[in-house]
């Protein structure tokens, strides 16, 4: 599993925040709209909101070889559905039945922890370090 | 991007969880029908479906269902402070009963509340209804309004108007006592002083929320004859005949009430007239206390009798243990029922919203049997919501107690996503409940006759049962709307299963 941190001042909505996000995964165009294809499919059945202030968009896919978490932080807020306050979003995209997402999912259960990922002076180190990941493992680009 | 009403209407609508009229909302939001007709109209085209549904005589009924379906997470406006015309209107009634027999310039009891001369009209009519059921009148002239009829009902009527205000919704003594801005703090230690006095008397405690009750009456008391605005008592001869019984059947009650009523007199250097002993034991006799007194009278053989008519309505075994207790519960609790019943006392279900909304089926079930025990002449008066909120929890609690287990599993898209913490979030809440794991929509519909022992789904995605399951939708965040959805239909089978 490869994941990074991504701060970002220059998002006015919800729809540029996922269209950014896709575009800098180091992935075939094909393949990014496809992830693309699939997260606006996961929308359309429901919210990804899982805190006042954070979504998780995520999807499960063969086509990519290892599963990728993205966590987005946002200066300034954008609307998801009717909550106008989302700032942090965690983007995974996930290879079937891959351990790695479902131990760092389970960590999102954990309150401090969805706080922590909100935090604007979060380092990528930091990031490693609240989902029990060793410093040295892989960025996601 | 919604207006501001349409998102004070989706608010008031998700809290009530009932249907309500345009006027209703209306006078709630301040703005007219017509406007709060538009936003609805806006709000289902925002929706791409009528999430708020109309009828004609009940009004608009938010789907919540639907609403979460297309809204997904919804998170909760903040709680809008807005006086609802109910609120307006008790106000104005404690002001003109507490001034009786004084007449009072309506101009200045409405001041404050900044609404219309036809608005003021139509609440005095109301107002003038509501005192009609404590055979008293609402007399006019010019300016000014009186209340008019008997101190006895005066004071019942301050005292069910208090229960219903805002004051009552506390949970000790202390709380209260904040709550009216005029009580001394000589007058709450005085006040409380009785309380503790009575307790002692009795050697008992007086539980929430006969406690206020008790607090309010002498509050009442208080502030009555100190302004000195009493009306005559009715004649004694009268008062004598109705309560002489009252005396001899209860002379432990008797006493304490006597010697609260004089400390009152002391307390506020004025002559208390006898009647008010009577009136202070009926509310003695009427509370649930936390230990129970031995008596054996009518009223015990009454209760005994009703309870095991609602634990037979409910088909539940006689013989099971936790059944006994329950009957137990039930009998300390409908005697001083009974009293309160007699006696024209209202106790306040500050919890009545929630628990009507949280064991619906129960409190349905509960209120259907009381009308029949009304029409069977098991009880001879009819009894209000609160009080069958009231014996609802009695029920709820028997049921929260007795074992019925469900088997559950939680869905999202991917299995891995949403699913995922729902179901940690649904395991610290619901202990209890059997969950046997997460599941993708697409594993649960190619393999569906794997899964069809479940009781339950609870999705945050729609999804058709395959089986005889039932689907919950709910939100990854599982908030407050969430658990009591989760925990309604918990409760509502536990009931079902009785039947």
């Amino acid at each position: 599993m490869k994941i990074k941190l991504v701060k970002l001042n220059n998002i006015s909505n919800y729809e540029q925040w996922l269209q950014q996000t896709v575009s800098n995964l180091d992935l075939s165009s094909g393949l990014r709209t496809n992830l693309l294809n699939l997260l606006h499919e996961r929308d359309a059945l429901g919210s990804v909101q899982i805190s006042e202030h954070v979504i998780m968009p995520h999807i499960v896919t063969h086509e990519i070889a290892e599963s990728i978490v993205i966590v987005s932080q946002l200066i300034k807020p954008v609307s998801y559905f009717t909550s106008n306050g989302i700032n942090t979003a965690i983007y995974i995209f996930s290879y079937p039945d891959d351990s790695s997402i479902i131990s760092l999912v389970n960590c999102l259960v954990d309150e401090k922890i969805i706080s922590s990922l909100q935090d604007p002076t979060l380092s990528s180190k930091e990031l490693k370090k609240l989902f029990n990941l060793s410093v040295g493992e892989k960025d996601a680009f | 991007m919604m207006s501001k009403n349409s998102s004070k209407i989706i608010s008031i609508l998700v809290k009530s969880g009932r249907f309500m009229t345009s006027q209703e909302l209306a006078q709630i939001i301040g703005v007219s029908s017509k406007t709060i007709y538009r936003a609805v109209n806006e709000i289902n085209q925002t929706y791409e479906f009528p999430i708020i549904k109309s009828e004609r005589g009940k009004g608009y009924l938010l789907n919540y269902e639907k609403y979460l379906e297309l809204n997904g997470g919804f998170h909760e406006k903040p709680h809008l402070m807005i006086q609802s015309p109910l609120e307006r209107r008790n106000e104005v009634i404690i002001k003109l009963l507490f001034s009786a027999p004084l007449s009072v310039n309506i101009k200045n009891v409405y001041a404050s509340y900044y609404v219309s001369a036809e608005l003021i009209r139509q609440d005095l009519l109301t107002i003038g209804e509501l005192l009609k059921k404590y055979s008293l009148k609402l007399a006019h002239q010019g300016n000014y309004v009186v209340i008019k009829g008997e101190e006895e009902n005066i004071r019942k009527a301050i005292n069910n108007a208090l229960i219903q205000s805002k004051a009552m919704n506390t949970e000790s003594i202390s709380d209260l006592a904040n709550e009216f801005e005029d009580l001394s703090s000589y007058d709450n230690q005085f006040l409380t002083t009785q309380i503790e006095w009575i307790q002692k008397s009795l050697h008992t405690t007086v539980p929430y929320p006969y406690n206020v009750n008790i607090f309010s009456h002498l509050y009442i008391l208080i502030k009555r004859f100190r302004r000195g605005k009493t009306v005559q008592y009715k004649d004694k001869i009268n008062i004598g005949s109705k309560y002489h019984h009252l005396k001899e059947n209860n002379s432990i009650f008797w006493k304490v009430s006597n010697d609260v009523i004089h400390n009152t007199a002391d307390y506020v250097h004025r002559e208390i007239p006898s009647a008010e002993i009577y009136y202070l034991l009926e509310y003695l006799i009427s509370m649930r206390y936390n230990h129970d007194f031995a008596i054996d009278d009518k009223i015990s053989s009454d209760s005994k009798r009703l309870a095991n008519y609602y634990i037979e309505g409910f088909n539940l075994d006689m013989n099971n243990p936790k059944t006994q207790a329950l009957k137990s519960d039930l009998i300390s609790h409908i005697r001083p029922m009974y009293n309160r019943l007699n006696n024209h006392i209202i106790i306040a279900n500050k919890l009545l919203d929630d628990i009507k909304s949280e064991y619906r089926e129960t409190f349905i079930r509960l209120k259907t049997l009381s009308l029949k025990a009304y029409s069977n002449k098991y009880l001879p008066w009819k009894i209000s919501d609160d009080e069958i909120g009231f014996l609802t929890l009695y029920f709820a609690k028997y049921f929260e107690e007795t074992n019925f287990t469900k088997k559950a599993i939680v869905m999202c898209a991917s299995g891995i996503g949403t699913s995922k913490l729902l179901y940690a979030k649904i395991h610290r809440n619901f202990p209890d409940l059997d969950l046997i794991g997460t599941i993708s929509k697409n594993e649960y519909e190619k393999n569906s006759t794997q899964y069809a022992d479940l009781d339950l789904i609870i999705s945050t995605i729609p999804v058709l049962p395959q089986n005889n399951e039932q689907v919950i939708l709910s939100s990854a965040m599982f908030n407050a709307q969430d658990k009591n959805r989760l925990s309604r239909y918990l409760n509502e089978n536990k009931v079902s299963e009785t039947k």
